[in-house]
């Protein structure tokens, strides 16, 4: 574990360029000019002028997706090369400014996000004209948030909060890396590969789908504020796609995909697709065999991937959004964290858990494997810093902004920025390190042992988690506890589960792997964050069988 | 008399047309023909002993290449060109009388279709049959449960006036026919773009704009279980602009251009394309400064593509033929088969099977609908008399059967939808004879001035019971004229009106037949449409203000208009 963890520092600093000039391109130069117009220019007679101002371009570039079903490819799709960005204004000053408030959620229009655009044309002109659109608007808006806002607080009592300052400038940082290519790859080989993988399928005849697909792209970010704090990313990435349905014996119909990034093509990445290919074929054929789960109240040991969305649903969205939005329509933000206290014991002791915006991939037998949340500088121009989330179960940081809470402590470069919202407290890479680790089959044996201890017949295994309370698991395996025999269950439906099951974390596994979490670009088919976690055995979780009702068979046999 | 004569030149244009550039080719020979055909054949055998039966099925089956680019302020915005294929069953549960496409009383998607990307057919097309079968196993399923949700629907049902089955068996076709590949140099195309794209630079009244071109083609293979096959062509290319302005008072002004072509010959040449741009960035401008319209009542000019885009909203969706079954509409002409529902002055056909008009290819030209049926000239209007309706497979009363205008987007059942809408006038004057009896007609009314509307973008008609049975048409490009001959564009002016009135208000037309191509959304989704009209002079119409924004235009001048 400690070796992985070094090579993936090692791996992070490789190629940094922290510079101090913009880079030389038509996006910063066409950013540049018109947010100094902007900042120069744009007035409305009675309200203040524009206070902070920052700009981020995403370029989104696309080969065609390679993609084959039961061994046939389909014609090349391609989805359209993307260039979309964003504006994020606000007026006022740094004691009192329009950000931090939310008129009404009924409209998007006073929803609390960013100017955003798609499909902007890819010329200098064509960016500086829809960053001045968008910039005027955002002025606009923000005049009537701004007003809105002052009006809302003098409604207020004059607490502690209302004296901090709106904003704490915090030093300004650069990053820049130079534009990378797409990824390359032999067109030939690659078909040949997916097809080739695709025609596994053939050999289970109750699939009724399985197609893989792999989506050669690149990621340009551009990102300019007006306190001078900018960045350039570049990211050439592959998303390797398998997805199928079936029908299992009992007529239960399901879905099951799986999906990982690499950030190239080559033999060892087609010798991990084919050995991914091979565990998801393993893992429908046991959904295949399933059987219906009963009402369960006990320990359950989640594998790597489970464990990563377990670690995302139940701490990383609790840990995210720590200052509350105000709003003039309810006094609640149901978008903030719920931990919010540093101290506060929220894990078993046994866990630490770090986020490192720092940290770009990791390594595997395969070569590297990419995180979703590298971000050296964040969306307010502040250097992201590696964050102690949890030290032996107790919060120990938390993600901070140039947003105040209750001190004035500055920003730790956390900022995070999306469509749906101004930059606001956010993760990048959670990394779940626990004190003693276990074998696979170490902790398969404590989780027997610990049924037994129960007076129960047997245990869980899950392999994924859903991200809902109530969803259901879609592959899980019972381990019967005084017997070798396993079973793959169905319908398997999370039950009455809270920010408990973190402190009931009894043992760790020695493997860690990632998961990507579905994030805002996730329409453009990229990650922004991800978790690197080992297994983790939970010593009690609830579970209910789904309501859902089998299928009959098809009306017609398979072809 | 007068008639007959022209439905004769439309088949003559259709055979010159089209004749040049196709290539024969035999249903037995596609690959896609023949596994359309053995799944329908392997699933119809089960389908039909199930409870409640399956009784028809169909496919459609769109293999066709897309290339679409755009470019603003002298940069693309995208450009992607790519193979798309892709497959669409339509299932039909219970019976012919009563079946699972019954509109129903609670929220359904029954007008969706499931489609899903195919794979390509391979050595042994095992891929393709499988992604096939359970694309139809989906949809038999769902066509099962929307029949047992009619079934139970029917159950409390208040009687209805029109009692026509649901759904009447398309004839058995054979057909099969082949174009080149429509062929355009992509590079070309996008570097011209990008240059007339550059022609709004130092315009600080263009607040956006675009310049784009896309193009379909290839082939649609449908294959039914009543034993129809066919392979016909898609092909539609279109270089377009649109240009954005707004006032200080919010309204949002719009100039566009549209150019349907088949061929890279048929394109404007960059000159040309360029006094176009330039003529409509002229226009926007003046529309920016142009005084708003009033409400009122004048007599009308409607020049031919308005007038296209007129008859289109007003008259053809009211007879699509679902719309006189279905008691949740207006049914303003359904008991009026051979009643004068407009000046007797005009005759107006839907003849799908006319490719060109005047050398523009129209986009509502087909040979088949997607339900399989031949398209054909159809009669709606004749010496202003109503003769009858657009047909799907949904018959009415009166009308049993379709007459190949069953039309919808891909996902979207079809419905009866319009193709190339046709406008002939039998006595015309000239244009200038026209003007000048608007002059006339002001005077007589006694009216401060009157309108030509020059374009109209589009509309809506409200069609249903629940709303008031109008309609508002959206002119882009209006002409105040005074009683002096004097002109001045003006902004802001919608027409307003309800369809049995309108219609009667022609009192003159043209000889100056023109195209409106466009696309038109409704139950169905969007498919591409023609209109074909004269320009005519309508004793009145009513205009009303046009909505605005609520919010004021940028206070900045946009970079790009600012800098020369």
């Amino acid at each position: 574990m400690q070796k992985i963890l070094l090579s993936l520092f090692c791996l992070v600093f490789a190629g940094v360029g922290f510079a101090e000039k913009l880079p030389d391109n038509m996006y910063f130069k066409a950013m540049k000019r018109e947010m100094d117009r902007s900042l120069k220019k744009l007035r409305r007679k009675g309200a203040p002028n524009p206070f902070f101002i920052a700009y981020k371009l995403e370029n989104l570039q696309l080969a065609p997706m390679i993609k084959a079903s039961f061994g046939e490819l389909h014609p090349p799709f391609k989805r359209d090369d993307n260039l979309s960005g964003y504006v994020a204004i606000s007026i006022g000053s740094a004691q009192k400014d329009s950000w931090g408030f939310k008129h009404s959620a009924y409209s998007d229009r006073y929803s609390y996000a960013p100017e955003y655009s798609y499909n902007i044309a890819k010329s200098y002109d064509g960016i500086r004209q829809k960053m001045w659109n968008l910039t005027d608007f955002g002025y606009l808006f923000s005049t009537e948030l701004y007003q809105q806002k002052q009006a809302y607080e003098r409604t207020k009592q004059q607490t502690e909060d209302k004296k901090l300052p709106d904003v704490v400038l915090t030093k300004q940082a650069h990053y820049v890396e130079e534009l990378a290519a797409l990824p390359s790859y032999d067109e030939q080989t690659l078909k040949t590969k997916v097809k080739e993988l695709s025609a596994l399928g053939k050999k289970y005849p109750f699939l009724e789908q399985f197609s893989i697909q792999v989506e050669p792209q690149k990621r340009d970010i551009f990102y300019l504020n007006s306190l001078g704090g900018f960045y350039q990313l570049s990211t050439p990435t592959v998303r390797i796609y398998f997805s199928a349905q079936l029908r299992n014996r009992d007529g239960f119909k399901q879905n099951y995909q799986s999906e990982y990034w690499t950030p190239s093509l080559n033999e060892e990445t087609y010798t991990q697709m084919q050995q991914r290919v091979n565990e998801f074929l393993a893992g429908l054929e046991a959904l295949y065999q399933a059987v219906k789960p009963e009402e369960y109240m006990g320990p359950v040991l989640l594998r790597p991937h489970a464990a990563g969305q377990f670690i995302y649903n139940l701490l990383g969205k609790n840990i995210q959004n720590q200052k509350p939005i105000l709003s003039s329509r309810s006094e609640e933000d149901p978008t903030v964290g719920k931990f919010r206290k540093v101290g506060l014991r929220v894990m078993a002791p046994s866990i630490t858990v770090y986020d490192n915006p720092l940290a770009r991939y990791v390594p595997s037998p395969y070569g590297e494997i990419e995180l979703g949340g590298f971000m050296p500088v964040d969306d307010e121009g502040v250097a992201a810093e590696k964050l102690t989330l949890v030290e032996n179960g107790r919060l120990k940081q938390l993600p901070r902004t140039m947003r105040p809470l209750k001190e004035k402590a500055s920003s730790n470069g956390h900022a995070r920025m999306n469509q749906r919202s101004f930059a606001r407290e956010g993760l990048t890479n959670i990394q779940v390190q626990p004190q003693h680790t276990l074998s696979d089959a170490q902790l398969e044996q404590k989780l027997r042992a610990r049924c037994r201890e129960l007076g129960l017949a047997y245990g869980y295994i899950l392999h994924d988690f859903p991200e809902e309370n109530d969803g259901v698991v879609s592959r899980a395996t019972r381990v019967y506890a005084d017997t070798d025999k396993r079973e793959t269950v169905y319908g398997l439906r999370v039950s009455n589960l809270t920010t408990r099951a973190l402190r009931d974390i009894t043992a760790a596994g020695e493997q860690s792997q990632v998961v990507w979490i579905d994030s805002p670009f996730v329409f453009q088919g990229l990650p922004s964050q991800s978790v690197f976690s080992p297994a983790l055995l939970v010593d009690e979780m609830e579970f209910v069988p789904t309501d859902k009702k089998p299928d009959k068979k098809p009306f017609v046999p398979k072809p | 008399m007068a008639m007959k004569k022209y439905i004769l030149l439309f088949v003559l244009v259709g055979l010159f047309s089209t004749g040049f550039a196709q290539t024969t080719c035999r249903v037995q020979d596609q690959k896609p023909l023949e596994l359309l055909s053995q799944t329908v054949k392997r699933s119809m055998h089960t389908f039909k002993k199930q409870d409640p039966p399956i009784y028809y099925l169909n496919y459609n089956l769109n293999d066709v290449d897309i290339y679409t680019a755009e470019a603003s302020e002298g940069g693309l915005l995208y450009a992607r060109d790519m193979r798309y294929q892709a497959a669409q069953v339509q299932v039909r549960a219970g019976s012919p009388r009563m079946d699972n496409t019954r509109t129903l009383k609670t929220a359904g998607t029954n007008y969706l279709l499931d489609t899903v990307q195919m794979p390509e057919i391979g050595a042994d097309g095992k891929a393709f049959l499988t992604a096939l079968w359970r694309l139809t196993e989906q949809a038999a399923e769902a066509a099962q449960q929307d029949f047992n949700r009619v079934r139970a629907d029917s159950q409390t049902a208040s009687a209805r006036k029109d009692n026509s089955p649901d759904f009447v068996f398309p004839p058995k076709e054979t057909f099969c026919e082949e174009y080149p590949p429509l062929t355009f140099d992509k590079q070309k195309i996008e570097k011209l773009l990008l240059r007339v794209s550059d022609l709004t630079r130092g315009k600080p009244y263009v607040l956006n704009s675009s310049f784009s071109f896309e193009m379909q083609s290839g082939s649609r293979y449908f294959v039914d279980s009543v034993g129809t096959q066919l392979k016909t062509p898609v092909r539609l290319a279109r270089l377009m602009y649109n240009l954005r302005g707004k006032t200080a008072d919010g309204a949002e002004i719009n100039r566009s251009g549209f150019y349907d072509v088949l061929s890279e010959e048929e394109l404007p040449s960059e000159e040309q394309l360029t006094a176009d741009v330039q003529r409509s960035l002229q226009e926007l401008h003046d529309l920016l400064n142009a005084p708003e319209a009033e409400p009122i009542t004048v007599p009308v000019i409607l020049k031919n593509k308005a007038m296209a885009v007129f008859v289109h909203e007003v008259l053809g969706h009211r007879v699509e033929g679902h719309r006189q079954k279905e008691d949740s509409f207006g049914k303003t002409f359904t008991d009026k088969v051979g009643q004068e529902i407009v000046a007797p002055l005009l005759t107006i056909v839907d003849d799908a099977t006319l490719p060109y008009f005047n050398n523009i290819p129209l986009r509502g030209f087909y040979r088949y609908d997607e339900e399989g049926v031949k398209a054909r000239p159809v009669t709606l209007v004749e010496n202003g008399i109503l003769k009858g309706f657009l047909m799907s497979s949904s018959p009415i009363n009166g009308f049993a059967a379709s007459n190949g205008h069953g039309r919808g987007e891909e996902g979207m059942r079809p419905v009866a939808r319009m193709g190339n809408t046709r406008v002939i006038a039998s006595k015309t004057v000239s244009y200038d004879e026209l003007e000048k009896q608007l002059l006339e007609e002001i005077k007589r009314q006694q009216k401060p001035y009157g309108f030509i509307i020059e374009d109209l973008s589009g509309g809506f008609t409200m069609t249903e019971t629940n709303f008031p049975q109008t309609f508002k048409l959206t002119p882009t490009l209006v002409y105040r004229v005074y009683p002096d001959g004097r002109k001045e564009p003006v902004r802001g002016a919608d027409i307003v009106g309800t369809p049995l009135a309108a219609f009667h208000e022609v009192i003159a037309a043209a000889d100056d037949y023109g195209v409106f191509n466009g696309s038109c959304g409704a139950e169905s989704g969007w498919v591409p449409v023609s209109g074909i009209a004269p320009s005519v002079l309508l004793h009145k119409l009513e205009f009303e203000k046009t909505g605005k924004s609520d919010l004021q235009p940028p206070l900045l001048p946009p970079p790009f208009g600012e800098e020369k």
